[in-house]
């Protein structure tokens, strides 16, 4: 098996936001809007090759009914879009510590007073 | 030539989308966020400023302090750090499927090219300097010197092809314009110099060195670089192009050149990749081994004392988020001195802001060449609205001369 290129700087991540996790979500915002825009280009592809086959695309979309092999792709395919997703928490600097979780209780009192 | 040494990957329909995206995303922050930031500056930022201090911001950290605290300041930085990550990201997996295709395709371009007249020279023992093997720069994962597999090109291969979608079109269809501008800057500004040899310094993968042999076609051309697998794809990609061009694994602060045996010693953003003692070694080496007469000419970032305190920021951006370490302690040096510290005349020292060449009409670029130099929010910024690259550099006087 060839040799893998590593496929991100391993050194720390730069920090723009004061709030907790704000940087994280700009980057799983942006990694699945790349998603998105990959899959719509690839989408756009499909329905020009299949409309030159003279195929009614649209109808035949609504009235597919999935086998269990589809939904066994279809599942591997949403676990690798969500860790592509999600791969920057993956990454996150700061393990969660026992002040990290005190601190979340609190946050749950909160709440809960709130709520009555 | 060898016809199956294609010396490509082939990245799948979506791999190509996805770099397409990163491209268009590069150029949205570097556009429409940048202005949407400067506008934040102008309007809000700078007058609250002003009103708190009595005075405008007076240089480009007082700036940057100040829009630190700024959300346009925080989602444009977020989100060019991220698209910084995602270039390289979206360039590596065809480059590491095809590995060995690559390394094959290679050593098969370098069998042709003493065919073509180029060359290749690696220096096992040379020691990469800690400036390329300790830091990501650019945050691109494993640096620029990496290898992966035997007679590795990959490092190089990643290096153009991040460069593709990293510049949105801005560096022209060949990626070339910085090293076409400079050498037919060059050329039409200093028309009686007839080149016989010609040392581009940090070359990494020719980009910027192949021009200046397209542009003096006599010339004996060599490029230098300290990092092995981007000097193989280098001489690959010269030999594909049909160009001769030699490249050695060399350190530019210890060049392995006789002295006074070049006619045009030449870099493209090299120098801010360097420490300070490696940017005066390097300069000292270039005016040891210019023959009397002969010329310096690195193109660079301007320097900060040249530019407006916003546009000092703006460019400082990738020093303190890009892995650039050196960067604004390059911008905020004095050239002039850095040039006449290397020997040359204080007199001889010379600077100059240039249009992008392939993008304009070849009489117009003339033209341009004979202008003044101008430091404006164009210079040194990828801007599709109009880039000036800067260059500076000094002539070599004869030794006669030196005695005045």
């Amino acid at each position: 098996m060839a040799a893998r290129i590593p496929r991100m700087a391993q050194s720390r991540r730069n920090r723009f936001f004061e709030a907790d996790g704000v940087d994280e979500l700009v980057s799983m915002v942006l990694e699945l809007t790349a998603e998105v825009s990959t899959l719509r280009e690839r989408q756009y592809v499909t329905e020009r090759i299949i409309e030159r086959h003279g195929i009614p695309l649209g109808e035949e979309i609504e009235a597919y009914a999935p086998t269990d092999a589809d939904d066994a792709t279809l599942g591997a395919e949403r676990d690798r879009l969500l860790s592509t997703v999600m791969r920057t928490l993956d990454v996150m600097p700061r393990p969660l510590d026992e002040n990290d979780l005190e601190g979340d209780t609190s946050y749950d009192t909160d709440d809960t007073e709130r709520a009555a | 030539m060898t016809d199956k040494a294609v010396l490509e990957t082939t990245a799948t329909r979506d791999e190509k989308a996805r770099k397409a995206f990163i491209s268009a995303l590069r150029r949205h922050v570097l556009t429409k966020s940048a202005d949407r930031m400067r506008g934040h500056y102008d309007t809000v930022a700078k007058p609250a400023f002003e009103r708190l201090n009595g005075r405008a911001p007076e240089d480009g950290p007082e700036v940057h302090r100040l829009m630190k605290q700024t959300r346009d300041f925080r989602f444009y930085s977020a989100v060019r750090s991220n698209a910084q990550e995602m270039v390289f990201g979206s360039v590596i997996p065809p480059v590491e499927r095809a590995l060995d295709e690559l390394a094959d395709d290679g050593r098969a371009l370098r069998a042709d090219t003493a065919g073509v007249g180029g060359s290749l020279e690696l220096n096992p023992d040379l020691e990469v300097p800690r400036n390329v093997s300790d830091i990501e720069v650019h945050r691109s994962p494993g640096s620029y010197h990496s290898e992966y597999t035997d007679d590795d090109v990959a490092s190089g291969v990643v290096y153009e092809k991040a460069i593709e979608v990293f510049a949105f079109g801005q560096f022209g269809k060949n990626f070339d314009d910085v090293g076409q501008t400079m050498a037919h800057y060059v050329r039409f500004r200093h028309p009686e110099l007839e080149p016989e040899r010609i040392l581009d310094c940090g070359c990494t993968v020719g980009i910027n060195t192949v021009p200046w042999k397209e542009t003096f076609p006599k010339a004996e051309v060599h490029g230098i670089d300290v990092a092995p697998g981007v000097l193989r794809y280098a001489n690959a990609r010269a030999t594909k192009l049909g160009q001769a061009v030699h490249f050695k694994q060399m350190n530019a602060t210890a060049l392995d050149y006789e002295d006074e045996s070049f006619d045009i010693v030449c870099s493209s953003m090299f120098l801010h990749e360097l420490p300070n003692k490696d940017i005066r070694g390097y300069l000292a080496e270039a005016y040891r081994v210019l023959k009397p007469g002969g010329l310096l000419w690195n193109m660079e970032l301007p320097p900060n004392s040249a530019m407006q305190p916003y546009e000092s920021f703006y460019l400082d951006w990738d020093s303190y988020y890009n892995s650039e370490p050196f960067y604004k302690g390059f911008r905020d040096q004095d050239y002039r001195e850095l040039v006449r510290t290397a020997g040359f005349a204080d007199a001889d020292f010379m600077e100059a802001t240039v249009p992008r060449y392939t993008f304009m009409d070849e009489y117009e670029f003339k033209a341009a060449v004979k202008g003044p130099t101008r430091f404006d929010k164009h210079t040194g910024r990828m801007d599709p609205k109009g880039t000036r690259w800067y260059g500076f550099g000094a002539f070599k006087r004869a030794p006669i001369k030196e005695a005045n």
